[in-house]
């Protein structure tokens, strides 16, 4: 049985343009008999996967795998699902199921090696991301899994590195967008990383990480926490530079400067442990009404 | 599938959280303030949390024997024994060496752990907590170490 072309076509449509919810809609007016089509439900599961639903993708993806039988992409689809509910041992066995119908598919690769990296297998990931990247170096996923390798490894030049590459290559992308931002975090760059949640925001509206992610950077833009920006960009720098200018005034005898120093250094400390949480208090209910 | 690639590897075990990590950046602040003693501490109830292997483990320990020596000696030796001024500093440094070994070896598993959906503990009890205990003890220490000398 096949669905009606135009509807299909219609719902693929809505999806390239990141319109789940109207993708699901469109699917729902397809007549009963045709709902059933192996791809209404893969339709259906990328649609639900985008929007951050997956116990509804789970659902759907079994119904689906007991309805046509074993298919890479539902597979694929629930590995995701059961990833994103912590059932990463169930995860890992449907996304195998999935690669031994389709060992070739990059996404199921970057998928399996994105699950790797969770669970800290980091060997592993990187050995199946390589093979993925061999298929198709410049598939999204791939992209997006080679930035959280180099995270998960603590290698940030690297991840960034990527991530630049990612955005040159897709610069609307919304994981690129969103991936940009994580690693300006890390980085200290906060304006950059507001930036660039507010893009992916607006190019994927209906996700609730980059909404979070969005507002969790905007906090870190309060006035308040501006005198901060130094402290985060140079991070363990700024403490060398702070107790080097302490122990040099010291050793030039300059002992009121030093005491100065150091104790604007003890309040600039404790405010930088203080005020995060304090300011995130402070606006979560005006900033988010 | 003969591909050792596609060979499950995931255990229940391998994930199992238990009572959740500090942020590793975090732990620079009791190690300043508390100095190398409560840096090994916090770092070692933390690599527990994170389940670091044995190796990670050991160069915590042996870097936090190494600085709380090493600042012993200095204080002692070179300061005679003051716990104030200079000394603050020597203490605040040897803090930082154990710190950034922990955060070194643990940077990595945290985020593994955030990437689970972990979210970190709270820091500034525990932290206010070693920073003053283990910053009396390691002023006993130097104190008792001065009188030996």
């Amino acid at each position: 049985m096949t669905a009606p072309a135009d509807q299909l076509a219609r719902v693929v449509g809505l999806l390239e343009m990141n319109r789940p919810e109207q993708a699901l809609e469109e699917l729902a007016r397809l007549p009963g008999p045709v709902a059933t089509d192996p791809h209404v439900y893969r339709l259906r599961a990328v649609a639900l996967s985008t929007l951050d639903r997956w116990d509804e993708v789970a659902e759907v993806a079994r119904q689906g795998l007991a309805e046509v039988g074993p298919d890479a992409e539902l597979l694929g689809r629930l590995g995701l699902a059961l990833r994103s509910q912590g059932a990463f041992a169930p995860a890992e066995r449907a996304l195998l199921d999935a690669l031994a119908l389709e060992p070739q598919d990059p996404w199921l690769l970057c998928q399996y090696a994105d699950l790797c990296v969770t669970v800290g297998q980091t060997d592993k990931a990187s050995r199946l991301l390589a093979r993925a990247a061999e298929l198709a170096p410049e598939h999204p996923a791939v992209y997006a899994s080679r930035i959280q390798l180099a995270y998960a490894g603590g290698h940030d030049r690297a991840a960034e590195r990527v991530t630049r590459e990612f955005l040159g290559r897709y610069p609307e992308h919304p994981v690129a967008l969103a991936l940009h931002g994580g690693i300006a975090v890390e980085r200290g760059r906060i304006g950059d990383a507001h930036r660039s949640f507010g893009r992916a925001v607006a190019h994927d509206p209906d996700d609730p990480d980059y909404a979070e992610a969005a507002w969790e950077t905007r906090v870190y833009t309060h006035p308040l926490l501006l005198p901060l920006r130094p402290l985060y960009r140079l991070g363990i720098r700024m403490w060398l530079i702070a107790v080097g200018s302490i122990a040099v005034l010291n050793l030039a005898k300059l002992y009121v400067p030093a005491l100065v120093v150091a104790l604007a250094w003890l309040l600039y400390s404790l405010w930088s442990w203080i005020a995060p949480p304090l300011v995130r208090r402070l606006v979560r209910g005006r900033w988010r009404s | 599938m003969a591909d050792d690639l596609f060979t499950p590897t995931i255990t229940p075990a391998a994930y199992a959280e238990g009572r959740p990590p500090w942020r590793p950046g975090s732990l620079v602040y009791p190690a300043v303030f508390g100095g190398a003693l409560a840096a090994t501490v916090l770092a070692l109830v933390n690599a527990r949390r994170l389940r670091l292997p044995v190796g990670a483990v050991l160069a915590i320990v042996g870097t936090g024997l190494a600085a709380l020596v090493a600042r012993l000696a200095i204080t002692v030796v070179l300061l005679d024994g003051h716990t104030s001024g200079p000394a603050r500093l020597v203490g605040a440094l040897s803090g930082v060496l154990v710190w950034s070994v922990a955060n070194l070896t643990q940077k990595g598993r945290f985020r593994t752990y955030e990437m689970r959906g972990g979210q970190a503990a709270s820091l500034v009890l525990p932290g206010i907590a070693a920073a003053l205990g283990l910053g009396i003890v390691e002023a006993v220490l130097i104190v008792l170490a001065a009188a030996v000398r």
